[in-house]
């Protein structure tokens, strides 16, 4: 995998997480004015069920996007390890930018160079 | 209980600032110094019979209440209220004492007649309950400059009236009575007070003994704003309210020793929150008054409570419409988001395949196929949702979008095709509003005007809206009440209502692409350009 297309995977999927950080937001907002609405709870309940399976999948299920996202980027460096011994080196050398979101979401699994890490904007301003 | 003497002289108002402190501030502060005192760190003053009620300062009569209220800070006349406004209303505590100490005064012609304020306040305090009317007069004649136009301050006094009657008054589920526009030229007065609870009004300077009937039910707080209602408490032929008030059956009452200017009249918004919601008439008072080390103070009891009639709360939660109509917008900001970031991944893993790079295509693959599985997982989840939102109001749905002149995404319809919603029901495509909480600048009285600057790029490079409400107002509302939003008006949003929201509807014109996203940020002025930082929002188009 060159660099180039490192660059670009890693601010997709920081992109993407943003977004489905956001849905789930959303969701919890819904429950929130779900919670304030004058009905009955029974009246309630499935809808609230509903809206928590979604948030459970889009942020702490074992299946979700987090997880995924850091599934890719394993399998990324293992990529980048065929042919280098070194993913950092690898990186710094072609200066790849890290975001911090994805660096962070990834740091129990794999810890990136402080100096590839910028902000997200910064790392992905052409993205 | 504590009380405390002060070797002060006979006067009402005193001469100056340092003669106050000599007589009154110093003393008191020297006495509240003392072991016992300290440790039990009194928040509540109550001055008595013969104190002074004032003293000159800059040209104004600064009220005793006032100051003592700020004891220990150093003076700022005329200072904005950090207490000032304050809608959730919580318990005063040590915290809030800091800032200001409730400070009451009670004091007449003569010890019995001060002795039977007391007397009467104790029959008031073991009622207490909001059984009479509510005498409320918001008109009066408006001042005008040389050319004819009306003072802006008094306008803005008025509509905090209004919005008073309009939006909290009802809450109060208290029988009304209220004065009706009679013209410009008329101060329209209340014409006699009979079986009232709560008086009130502005701008009428004195009052009659003869204009309070005699009266069984609890009368517990007056205030007509004016400018030197406060100005004496032991002049019984001077009528002034205050005085009048708390001689003839009120527990407490409010005014100023000089004129606070209408920007520093008492806001019965506030005011009639923190008394709803259990809170005492000094609390109350503390809430309601923009300014300290200033005229205005408090009469009479600090301590009583109002008990309103049983029947309505404050309104928190929402109707089903109103919650349909609010968990719909949600649901398609979910969606929205969701189905930007598929597409954001698909085309990722799109640039893997398309790399002919046969080893990346093999070591991601896999990876790529359990993100598929999961957002199709998601999508089928959100379909569950869906379906269990559309279900929610328990009754047909398109019968119930009609009659409620509701109307919901085309992307809440698309995940559930089944549906068979018609065209009048679905939310044009790329219809977006936004909206941000209503923040502080100073603590002064502010008028806020707000600037919203829209633009795809997340460093603001391109903006393709720039909108003002001190040019136009349209599109724009604020929250007068929780999920209640009326139009900004055209002088601007007053700072009464930080914490509640203002929020940008964009015209038809104004519309975005579905599922792109805009960034947007958003900033206040005040009438001295006084001005907050951008805040700044990321919104996708889930319409």
């Amino acid at each position: 995998m060159n660099a180039s297309l490192y660059q670009s995977i890693v601010c997709q999927l920081t992109q993407a997480y943003s977004l489905y950080t956001n849905s789930a937001n959303s969701l919890t907002q819904m429950q929130n004015d779900l919670s304030l609405i004058d009905v009955d709870d029974s009246q309630k309940s499935v809808l609230s069920e509903e809206i928590e399976l979604c948030k459970d999948t889009l942020t702490s299920d074992s299946l979700s996007f987090k997880n995924q996202i850091i599934a890719v980027v394993q399998a990324m460096n293992i990529n980048v390890l065929r042919s280098n011994p070194d993913v950092n080196a690898f990186l710094t050398t072609n200066s790849v930018r890290i975001p911090t979101t994805l660096a962070n979401l990834v740091s129990a699994l794999f810890v990136y160079s402080t100096s590839l890490i910028v902000d997200d904007e910064t790392a992905c301003n052409s993205f | 209980m504590q009380l405390i003497p002060v070797p002060c002289t006979g006067d009402e108002i005193l001469a100056n600032y340092a003669t106050f402190q000599s007589q009154i501030e110093n003393p008191l502060l020297t006495q509240l110094s003392n072991e016992y005192l300290a440790a039990n760190d009194p928040w509540i003053i109550i001055v008595g019979y013969g104190i002074p009620g004032g003293f000159y300062q800059d040209g104004n009569v600064i009220s005793t209440q006032s100051r003592l209220s700020r004891m220990g800070h150093t003076p700022s006349w005329g200072m904005s209220n950090p207490l000032f406004g304050n809608y959730a209303y919580s318990t005063y505590d040590s915290e809030t004492a800091e800032i200001a100490l409730i400070v009451s005064r009670i004091d007449a012609p003569t010890l019995s007649d001060a002795m039977a304020m007391v007397d009467n306040i104790k029959y008031v305090q073991r009622k207490s309950v909001a059984n009479g009317l509510f005498m409320f007069d918001k008109y009066a004649t408006i001042d005008t400059d040389e050319y004819g136009i009306q003072d802006a301050n008094e306008l803005n006094y008025l509509q905090d009236l209004t919005d008073f009657e309009t939006l909290t008054l009802p809450i109060l589920n208290m029988t009304t009575f209220k004065t009706t526009f009679w013209d410009e030229y008329t101060d329209v007065v209340i014409p006699r007070c009979i079986t009232d609870t709560f008086l009130w009004a502005w701008k009428a300077d004195r009052t009659g003994y003869s204009f309070f009937e005699n009266n069984t039910y609890s009368r517990i707080f007056l205030y007509n704003a004016d400018t030197d209602g406060g100005g004496t408490m032991r002049d019984a032929d001077d009528k002034r309210w205050p005085l009048v008030a708390l001689t003839q059956g009120y527990a407490a009452s409010a005014g100023a020793t000089s004129d606070p200017l209408p920007e520093g009249y008492l806001r019965p918004k506030p005011f009639f929150n923190v008394l709803f919601q259990g809170g005492t008439i000094g609390e109350a008072f503390l809430a309601s008054c923009p300014n300290l080390d200033w005229t205005v103070g408090l009469f009479g009891d600090p301590l009583i409570i109002a008990k309103f009639p049983n029947g309505q709360t404050l309104q928190t939660g929402y109707s089903l419409v109103e919650g349909f109509g609010l968990m719909s917008r949600d649901l398609q900001d979910a969606l929205g988001y969701k189905s930007y970031g598929d597409t954001i991944v698909q085309n990722a893993f799109n640039s893997v395949f398309s790399s002919n790079d046969v080893d990346t295509i093999i070591d991601l693959s896999n990876a790529a196929n359990r993100m598929k599985n999961v957002y199709q997982q998601t999508t089928n989840e959100f379909s569950n949702l869906v379906a269990a939102f559309e279900n929610f109001p328990g009754t047909d749905l398109l019968g119930f979008l009609t009659t409620n002149s509701l109307q919901i995404s085309k992307q809440i319809v698309a995940i559930n095709p089944s549906l068979a919603i018609t065209s009048s029901l679905l939310l044009t495509s790329g219809s977006w509003y936004f909206e941000t909480p209503i923040l502080s600048i100073s603590t002064n009285y502010d008028l806020f005007q707000f600037e919203l600057q829209v633009s795809l790029t997340e460093d603001f490079s391109d903006v393709i809206l720039d909108l003002n409400t001190a040019t136009s107002i349209t599109g724009w509302t604020y929250e007068v009440e929780q999920n209640t939003f009326n139009a900004v008006p055209v002088e601007g949003v007053t700072s009464s209502y930080v914490g509640r929201r203002v929020r940008f509807t964009a015209a038809s014109q104004q519309y975005f692409s579905s599922a792109t996203t805009y960034y947007a940020r958003i900033r206040q002025t005040n009438e001295y350009s006084d001005m907050t930082e951008w805040v700044a929002a990321e919104q996708v188009i889930g319409t």
